[in-house]
């Protein structure tokens, strides 16, 4: 997107961090690089933020801000055009509510609070024509092992490659487009479809469904729920092999450890169930506490649930375009 | 030849190669030719490919294709599989490695499991070159083992949250080196002061499932030197 550069200055518009929770640059990180051992990582609640991306007409995977569990304060000094997704809470600029799951603008000065979260546990800002990072392996995104990525902390600065200056309109900050993205709720119990894992049959299929406890141990790596440890009939070890995000993992250590984009590649835990790709955008917004159920499915009804949501996501994109396009502000 | 495989869905995006046959060796060497034969094809619906020792993990778009379309895809490319062209040829890489001390804090201990004093152990783990088997986590870790190695030496207990780049582990009867500060629950041996992986080179790791890792034993004093120079593990020339 190019909308107008400022004529007469002669510094990048940028957003200044007044104050920062767990807040990160994430894109959709380094799939394909498995021969290497690297994992894939990037953003835990991948419709959200695709979503967030398509709303201010960026490509889905362009680098956003993703914030855990907490609160962060942003100072604009142009007019951006934002898009904010993921968990339930009322942002507001200067005080006043802005919209959610729908694009607006932050007026130059202002500031844009996101608050911690009410349900749910990750928050998603798109900016228009996405936020600086320096990529590694064509991704931005933070990998503990690589050592790579950008948590914001107070002070800091991301220059944008774009703003909206020169488009005016009196209602700022309120609802200019209503795309009619679907919004999705968090319950305090999230149900997690399933499909059969390699090792379900060593396991009493009933002793599996939960409810489970969410840790505050879990992490990128994995989530780990807590509750009665399911006896595996089988005492074989397993040879570590390939193992895909989303495994739900029985350690000796009890309960469940569902793996999420961080995985290590290998694993030699037996694998009863494997999340769906759309159940683990659900994982990503659990919070310590949450219950989990599991709920069998089959892969065929998940490769149609996954295919539906990337066709709604399609479709968005392709409103926002038109929309934004409309006003002027994509070129 | 052909491969035999036992092929399942792995997840909605998945699915598993289990590879059969007699041996060990066998399995691998198959497993290892079919991961080759698949990356080279590039099918267009393929994300990426997990080999290790007798499984092939793919993980592949849906928009591109199904599991019974990739599996009938994966069966034929088994059917016509010409291990001995798949295979890239072996090469040696000499890891220089300070054993013991600070560098392999589970040195003693290991030796004591396994009825060795700790020059014994050190001998016997630099006495023939290990098979990478595989590359995978955490970044560019080599799983290697030897056939004249045939122990089973159990891991921590607790698993240490740091383990230092460079450190040379053991837990079964394989051994790895930690590319990178990890967390890790494997026997620290001792630690070459070699970089292994660059994330800015055109490869990542220099290594990889079929080559060779010889230990030879350093002291302190070349560990610093080597340690200064900042080089990288590289094949023998």
């Amino acid at each position: 997107m190019t909308a107008h550069h400022p004529g007469h200055e002669h510094e990048p518009p940028r957003i200044t961090v007044e104050s920062a929770g767990l807040a990160v640059v994430q894109d959709l990180g380094r799939p394909g690089h498995g021969e290497q051992g690297i994992s894939i990582n990037g953003a835990s609640d991948r419709g959200s933020a695709r979503l967030a991306n398509a709303l201010v007409g960026n490509d889905v995977g362009a680098p956003l801000l993703e914030t855990a569990g907490s609160a962060t304060t942003l100072r604009f000094d142009a007019d951006t055009l934002v898009a904010i997704t993921g968990a339930s809470a009322q942002p507001t600029v200067a005080g006043r509510a802005v919209p959610t799951y729908d694009p607006f603008i932050v007026e130059a000065g202002a500031t844009l609070e996101l608050p911690t979260p009410e349900r749910g546990w990750r928050t998603y800002l798109a900016v228009a024509g996405g936020l600086p990072g320096e990529p590694l392996l064509g991704s931005v995104a933070p990998d503990s092992m690589l050592e790579v990525g950008r948590r914001l902390s107070r002070g800091d600065q991301l220059e944008l490659s774009s703003c909206v200056c020169g488009f005016r309109h009196p209602h700022f900050g309120q609802p200019l487009w209503r795309l009619g993205a679907r919004r999705p709720s968090w319950p305090s119990t999230a149900v997690v479809d399933v499909t059969p894992g390699p090792e379900l049959d060593e396991f009493d299929a009933s002793a599996l469904r939960g409810p489970w406890q969410v840790s505050p141990q879990s992490d990128q790596v994995g989530l780990r729920a807590e509750g009665p440890t399911p006896k595996r009939s089988a005492a074989t070890e397993i040879l570590s092999r390939g193992v895909p995000v989303g495994a739900v993992q029985v350690p000796p250590s009890g309960g469940l450890l569902v793996l999420l984009y961080g995985r290590l590649l290998t694993a030699g835990y037996p694998v009863p169930y494997v999340a769906t790709t759309v159940s683990l955008d659900t994982l990503g917004q659990v919070r310590p506490g949450d219950e989990l159920v599991l709920r069998v499915t089959d892969e065929p009804s998940a490769v149609k649930q996954l295919l539906g949501v990337r066709r709604e996501l399609a479709e968005v994109a392709e409103r926002a375009r038109t929309a934004l396009g409309a006003s002027g502000l994509l070129s | 030849m052909s491969a035999r495989l036992e092929l399942r869905p792995y997840g909605d995006t998945g699915l598993l190669a289990g590879v059969l046959g007699d041996d060990y060796e066998s399995r691998w060497r198959t497993t290892q030719a079919l991961a080759v034969a698949v990356r080279e094809a590039r099918p267009s619906w393929l994300v990426d490919l997990v080999a290790t020792y007798d499984h092939v993990f793919v993980t592949f778009d849906p928009g591109g294709s199904d599991h019974a379309g990739v599996q009938s895809w994966l069966e034929q490319v088994g059917e016509s599989l010409d291990e001995a062209a798949a295979m890239p040829e072996a090469r040696t890489f000499r890891v220089p490695v300070l054993f013991g001390g600070e560098s392999g804090p589970d040195l003693d201990d290991v030796a004591d499991e396994l009825d060795l004093s700790a020059d014994a152990l050190v001998e016997r783990l630099t006495a023939g070159p290990w098979r990478v088997r595989f590359v995978a986590s955490p970044v560019g870790t080599p799983f290697t083992d030897r056939t004249d190695w045939d122990v089973s030496i159990p891991r921590m207990k607790e698993p240490r949250v740091a383990v230092p780049p460079g450190s040379i582990a053991v837990s079964g009867s394989q051994s790895i080196i930690y590319p990178v500060k990890s967390p890790g629950g494997w026997r620290l041996l001792g630690r070459t002061p070699l970089r292994l992986v660059d994330p800015v080179a055109d490869e990542f790791v220099a290594y990889r499932a079929g080559d060779l890792l010889e230990y030879v034993p350093i002291d302190e004093d070349r560990f610093a030197e080597l340690e200064q120079q900042g080089a990288r593990l590289d094949a023998e020339s």
